[in-house]
């Protein structure tokens, strides 16, 4: 929530003026023309964060260094102040901040650069209560996704006197074909139709779905690995059993046999030479042969872990070095005393104080200093150990060598011998195979559960897509705006615009009001007279507000009206020229219901909703009207005063 | 605080009083330079600010994503960086103690001195300082650079209170 407790304006030679209004009350600003009463709505949108200012050329755009808003936030109040842009620029990125349970205006000496635009209008934003909203244009359109932001809720708080009066546009701005658009798209949200969550629900949605894509994914893989696996598997199997390996019979199931190949996998080969006879020779070369080899493992097994000590030690002795060069502080202190007395509270220490002395540090250091030194000295060490270990390994390797080449000699000798090792090489062959089908199968998942799974996935997705499908919004949007409708024609009949007899409502298509008549429905933009415009647009703003101050929606909560009068009558208005006596005081009538109107509905929203008036006549009879009367800006009193100087 | 032989090593020397306290100095010292460009006149460090600074750049993670240069604002930085927000307010509340112990260390030694709540940096130790940084790890120096540059950061993005609000820290 977003309210303006005053709006400021300082000079280029230090001095400022601001104008102070309440909180959820009507605030009106009486005054005559070229008083800078329409300048009020450039300020606001300027201290908004607009990429440029609009302010008319003339003594507001001139002769002001600093533009500022003392705001109402539900967290506190916020100073906002934001530096007019130099020469003929357009804009200026300087900005000051100050947040704060109560602010008082700075002078303008405070005045310098404390953020940015951009940071300006997150801070706003936050203050407001925008969440990440984010709209995704349908299938087939170009326009790229819009996240709302301050600049599209303070669309709905702004009417200047000639967007007021306008038949064709109801909101600030939307004369400007891409404004509309945006204040289109951004709409369910400030209504409420798209929830806070939404974004949130779109990203689930789209995890979701991936993760289902997955495991069907997943699911797909283990159909083909059982269809095409079971021809390899019995092929596999067939040639184990050939070569003596296993004796499983045809009719197991699929599992079974991917159970017997990882059995046999990981069952050592029996030695074809152990059936082929006894052959001594063999025998002792083999078992040196299976020696050397669980030598030559221990080996490997014992270098890896010294290399990978000798990794992480260096990574602790970093460490140390850090604590050691964090502890080093303290050389800062040494040779200083310290005080006796505590220096913040100036109270006598108690004599053991809980601050840590030198000594503690110095000790803490020295056991570092010991520690590091003792692992720098292993770090050699390791070094000439994994050496040792390498060249023992080097050594094993050889002797390995020599045995094959003994062992191949003998078995070459032997016929029997040669028999036995082919078939030991087929085994290996057939071993290798089976391992290599055996390790590329994908450990089996367990379907069921991928299934379940699934299945949740599947409710989840069908929840979260009606979540934020298109028609539940418009559902939504639907509901809301009935909500709304039913405040416009109440507020029009009060105010008896022509039309308020029949049923009213906003089209967010077109943005404009349309009165269902029971011949046809008819656009604002075809009924006739000024007067109905200004209250069309007032009804359907303060319906809006009513909507978005009793649902808490991220929108400021105020309205500023610029000349809502205008359409009816001048203050100077005398009769003749057509205007009858007859005439101007039903103009007055009809104005002072707007007003009286305004002043009931701000009333029953009982401080969520302020709005500031900027207009010419000043009802001296009206007591409401005088009590909401801020400042009347007449025989020279205006926004700003004539003596301040222009800017270099 | 627990007393100085009852924590873990880490805590024991990683966030020693001595360390934090010319973490601190710094801040104040960065804070002075950036409150004499305006309008001359040099502030010190308010208080609570030395524990938002020390959770800025203490903490290896956040101390990375710091912008390079004062011209960003804080309010910029948290928007572009909402993750390091809450690591931030967190950070104070977990260097509340080492912090407050450092304070009463530099003010010891006279290092730091307390103006109502505001700190300052004594200048006498600034030797000292330089000569131990130039002996000190990279890490050291880059958190004691960076501290420097936090002071003035947190100095252009005005009074205490609208800093504590943008990070999101209680008082």
């Amino acid at each position: 929530m977003i309210q303006i407790r005053a709006i400021v304006t300082y000079s280029h030679d230090g001095r400022h003026r601001f104008v102070p209004f309440e909180p959820g009350r009507v605030n009106i600003i009486s005054g005559d023309s070229r008083t800078g009463k329409s300048a009020i709505l450039g300020i606001i949108e300027y201290c908004f964060g607009a990429p440029e200012i609009d302010v008319p050329e003339g003594k507001v755009r001139r002769n002001v260094a600093w533009f500022g808003l003392l705001l109402q936030t539900h967290r506190g109040q916020a100073f906002v102040a934001r530096q007019l842009p130099k020469g003929d620029g357009k804009s200026n990125e300087v900005v000051y901040i100050q947040t704060d349970t109560e602010v008082a205006i700075p002078p303008a000496s405070a005045l310098r650069q404390t953020t940015n635009r951009e940071g300006l209008r997150s801070l706003l934003a936050s203050w407001v209560g925008l969440s990440d909203y984010l709209h995704e244009p349908p299938a087939g359109h170009t326009r790229a996704p819009l996240a709302a932001t301050i600049s599209h809720a303070l669309t709905f708080c702004l009417q200047s006197q000639n967007e007021i009066a306008q038949r064709r546009h109801l909101f600030h701005g939307a004369s400007d074909r891409f404004v509309a658009q945006a204040i289109k798209d951004t709409l369910p949200y400030f209504l409420g139709a798209v929830t806070d969550d939404y974004v949130a629900q779109q990203q689930e949605l789209k995890r979701v779905r991936t993760e289902i894509r997955q495991i069907e994914r997943r699911l797909a893989e283990a159909a083909s690995i059982r269809g095409d696996g079971i021809g390899r598997s019995d092929t596999l199997l067939a040639e184990a059993k050939a070569v003596g390996l296993t004796t499983l019979g045809d009719g197991a199931t699929w599992q079974e046999k991917i159970d017997t190949l990882r059995a046999i996998q990981s069952k050592p080969v029996p030695s074809a030479a152990e059936e082929a006879g006894e052959d001594a020779e063999f025998k002792r070369l083999s078992i040196v042969r299976s020696e050397l080899v669980l030598e030559q493992r221990a080996l490997q097994s014992t270098l890896e872990r010294a290399r990978g000590f000798e990794g992480s030690s260096k990574g602790y002795s970093a460490e140390a070095r850090e604590h050691a060069a964090r502890l080093n502080a303290v050389t800062v202190f040494e040779h200083d005393t310290p005080g006796h007395s505590c220096p913040l509270c100036l109270q006598n220490l108690p004599e053991v104080s809980q601050v840590p002395s030198i000594g503690d540090l110095r000790a803490a250091q020295d056991y570092i200093g010991e520690r590091s030194g003792a692992m720098d000295s292993a770090t050699p060490r390791i070094a000439t150990a994994i050496q040792e270990v390498e060249s023992r390994l080097a050594d094993v390797r050889r002797r390995l060598e020599d045995n094959r080449a003994l062992l191949t000699a003998v078995k070459r000798t032997n016929e029997r011998l040669q028999l036995a090792t082919d078939t030991e090489a087929r085994r290996a062959m057939v071993l290798g195979r089976i391992s290599l089908y055996v390790e590329n199968i994908p450990q089996m998942p367990d379907v069921s559960e991928q299934q379940e799974r699934l299945a949740v996935l599947r409710k989840q997705e069908t929840t979260l897509d009606e979540a934020v499908s298109a028609d539940t919004i418009q559902a939504k949007m639907e509901s809301c705006l009935s909500n709304v409708n039913r405040h416009l024609s109440d507020y029009a009949q009060r105010i008896d615009l022509e039309y308020s007899d029949a049923p009213l409502r906003l089209d967010p298509r077109n943005l404009t009001i349309v009165a269902d008549t029971p011949e046809r429905p008819v656009p604002m933009r075809e009924i006739g007279s000024g007067e109905n415009h200004v209250g069309y647009h007032i009804v359907a703003h303060l319906a809006l507000h009513t909507w978005f101050a009793n649902r808490d929606r991220p929108v400021p909560a105020f309205l500023l009206l610029d000349q809502l009068s205008q359409a009816h009558f001048s203050p100077d208005t005398v009769p003749g020229e057509g205007r009858t006596q007859e005439k101007i005081d039903a103009d007055r009538k009809a104005v002072k219901r707007l007003f009286s109107l305004i002043f009931d509905v701000v009333a029953s929203l009982d401080g969520k909703f302020q709005v500031i008036i900027t207009d010419h006549p000043d009802f001296s009879d009206d007591v409401r009207f005088q009590k909401a009367l801020r400042e009347r800006w007449r025989d020279g009193l205006k926004l700003v005063p004539d003596d301040w100087p222009p800017g270099p | 605080m627990t007393a100085w032989q009852e924590r873990t090593i880490e805590q024991r020397n990683l966030l020693n009083p001595a360390f934090c306290a010319v973490a601190v100095w710094h801040l104040a010292r960065g804070y002075r330079t950036e409150s004499m460009a305006p309008a001359n006149e040099p502030a010190g460090l308010p208080l609570e600010l030395a524990f938002v600074g020390a959770s800025l750049v203490l903490r290896g993670h956040t101390r990375d994503q710091l912008p390079s240069s004062v011209s960003t604002s804080l309010a910029t930085w948290v928007h572009d960086h909402p993750l390091e927000r809450s690591a931030v307010a967190k950070g104070v509340i977990v260097l509340r103690e080492p912090v407050r112990e450092a304070l009463l260390f530099g003010a010891q030694y006279g290092m730091l001195s307390l103006d109502g709540r505001r700190l300052d940096a004594t200048d006498e130790h600034s030797k000292k300082i330089k000569s131990y940084l130039r002996t000190s790890s990279a890490e050291v120096r880059e958190c004691m650079r960076r501290a420097e540059f936090v002071g003035r950061w947190l100095c252009k993005a005005g009074a205490p209170p609208t800093v504590l609000a943008l990070l999101g820290v209680q008082a």
